[in-house]
């Protein structure tokens, strides 16, 4: 009780206590369930082309082709934590176990604040992609509410990675390219567990509030070669999920 | 001293409930009644429903919201046609007369509109069991270019902005957010009450008093056990299994049923296995919609078989069935119309 402390001896400062009082009173009442002692890290993916942010509807130049990406979004969820020193994971309840979409047009939606953590040095886990026995349970709301664009109506699924733009490299109509990318089990899954190891990358929690941040370097598979060849992949099959490992292959983390 | 120190605890329990009061009043719901539960009842000697009540508990008001929205046209993109429109509740919610379902501007669809009933018993939706979840079903027609062609965001924010979907919302989930996943639990909720078993059939079955089956119907009966029951099980007439009943690919529709979900060559021209529950009110039939008559049918099954890879063995030389054994055998599927439930005065249109 942070109160208790505001409360002085000398009953002639009766109404600094009571003001001291009032304030602890609302100081409480707002931020009556928060653990004074956790931090918070957040998770800020950053989508980059060419080394930098990703600007939608830039038009890049490869190889004398242009290529405008006009959306980007994966749904990512089952953050998890291993804390290297006790060498235990981190309970996945503790950390988050929820899905989260991640859009290249909100900005909000980027950055995925973790609390509850311990200090020390950890590794970070999180999937790309919907578990399959999630999918079989029926409808979910949030991030996975199927009315917010990933998901395949016409075969039930979630879409995890969707990247659409136009490039001049592109044979389909209107010079449009797209990649659904999905598949929670099967032959050619699209679903990744990524690891991202503290011990290489000196992912580490402090007493400090702290930001890792998770690049994707799209222009690693998103080049004019891939669009020349498929300019659309909106199923599951053998080349979205080539695609999907590349994406996969193509996150790193920035050193803090 | 005294009166300074009552003065502290009086003013200080007061800060304390107004915060208090202040902290609470921010969560407090919305107050409305809780829903009514309205439990399936599964009929005497069926199976357990497939469906699992627990993640989605059918209720009074979520039954009734999920009827509104089956009926309404905001669902479709320039709000002329409702699920209703393909799906009559009078003819066993199928599209009778229509071998193709046509979507909105006339456009025609791939197949026939199936008949809705049981569907808590159900585990892949859709002739090419696309579908696996009863919860996402609604989702294609309302999306598909030839059916409603609607942008379900579009959908959610025409909703948004009726008092009376506010309302009803609330009423079933306990406040006014409308969101996708309430939207498509409000229509599991009406489907699964769509609960067909009060035919002829399940009155013999019971043992009615007054009912039984004619000579011609027995024989029908027996028939049927013997030629058709592997796949039409009873008592839902379905296996909810996948097979090739031996039509010829349209060559138009160049429809290849599952394969076109599954990817797999052994499922080419696999369609869903449909129930065969109230037939006689749901022509025409197959996925196409090709044949408009029950004898017609029976004619295919007995001579009418197109041979190909996947063909279900069982009807690689036709079903042995003469003229007179398909007559009876009609006579049988006719006792599968369930009267009560096509003229239900809860599945029909809200007032």
């Amino acid at each position: 009780m942070p109160i208790q402390n505001y409360l002085l001896p000398d009953h002639s400062h009766r109404f600094l206590r009571l003001a001291l009082l009032w304030a602890g009173m609302i100081l409480m009442g707002f931020v009556g369930n928060a653990k004074a002692q956790d931090q918070t890290l957040s998770i800020q993916f950053r989508p980059t082309y060419q080394g930098k942010p990703l600007l939608l509807q830039h038009p890049y130049i490869i190889d004398g082709d242009t290529i405008r990406i006009s959306q980007f979004r994966m749904l990512v969820g089952n953050f998890r934590l291993w804390d290297q020193q006790a060498g235990q994971q981190v309970a996945a309840n503790q950390v988050d176990q929820s899905y989260h979409l991640v859009d290249a047009e909100d900005t909000q939606s980027l950055t995925i604040p973790l609390s509850g953590l311990k200090q020390g040095i950890f590794d970070l886990g999180f999937t790309i992609g919907v578990d399959s026995a999630l999918s079989k349970q029926g409808v979910q709301s949030g991030a996975l509410d199927p009315t917010k664009g990933m998901f395949w109506a016409w075969n039930t699924g979630y879409i995890f990675i969707k990247v659409e733009g136009t490039s001049s490299a592109s044979t389909a109509r209107k010079h449009l390219f797209g990649y659904h990318l999905g598949g929670a089990e099967g032959p050619h899954k699209a679903l990744h567990q990524i690891l991202l190891r503290g011990h290489q990358n000196q992912l580490r929690q402090t007493n400090q509030n702290q930001t890792i941040t998770v690049d994707l370097a799209l222009d690693k598979w998103l080049i004019p070669t891939l669009i020349k060849q498929s300019p659309t992949i909106m199923e599951v099959g053998p080349k979205g999920a080539a695609i999907a490992r590349q994406f996969a292959n193509s996150i790193s983390v920035e050193l803090p | 001293m005294i009166k300074s120190k009552v003065g502290f605890w009086i003013l200080s329990l007061i800060a304390i409930t107004c915060t208090q009061m202040g902290m609470q009043l921010s969560h407090v719901p919305r107050l409305v009644t809780k829903p009514k539960p309205m439990p399936i009842v599964v009929p005497q000697g069926w199976p357990k429903p497939t469906y699992r009540f627990r993640d989605n508990p059918p209720t009074e008001e979520g039954f009734a919201l999920g009827k509104v929205l089956f009926y309404d046209p905001i669902l479709s993109r320039d709000s002329s046609l409702s699920c209703a429109s393909c799906h009559l509740s009078y003819t066993a919610f199928a599209h009778t007369d229509h071998a193709l379902s046509h979507g909105i501007e006339s456009r025609i669809g791939l197949r026939n509109a199936p008949t809705l009933a049981n569907l808590a018993w159900g585990q892949r939706f859709m002739w090419d069991g696309a579908v696996h979840h009863l919860d996402f079903q609604a989702l294609n027609p309302i999306a598909h270019p030839d059916e409603m062609d609607a942008a379900l965001p579009q959908v959610l924010a025409r909703l948004r902005r009726q008092p009376q979907y506010q309302t009803r919302f609330a009423q079933t989930f306990g406040d006014t957010s409308i969101t996708g996943e309430r939207m498509l639990k409000a229509f599991s909720q009406f489907l699964v009450q769509l609960v067909s078993a009060n035919a002829k059939y399940d009155q013999v079955q019971r043992q009615e008093p007054g009912v039984a089956f004619t000579a011609q119907e027995l024989n029908g009966q027996a028939l049927f056990m013997t030629h058709c029951n592997s796949c039409h099980t009873a008592p839902l007439f379905t296996n909810n299994g996948f097979a090739n009943n031996g039509l010829k690919p349209d060559p138009e529709l160049k429809d290849w049923g599952r394969m076109g979900i599954t990817r797999k060559k052994a499922d080419s021209l696999m369609f869903k296995v449909p129930t065969l529950r109230n037939i006689a009110l749901t022509p025409p039939y197959m996925h196409d919609g090709r044949f408009t008559s029950l004898s017609q049918v029976l004619k295919h099954y007995a001579k009418g078989i197109h041979q190909s890879p996947t063909l279900d063995p069982k009807l690689r030389n036709g079903l042995p069935l003469s003229p007179n054994e398909q007559i009876d055998l009609v006579a049988f599927l006719l006792t599968l119309t369930d009267h009560q439930f096509a003229f239900d005065k809860r599945f029909e249109a809200p007032q």
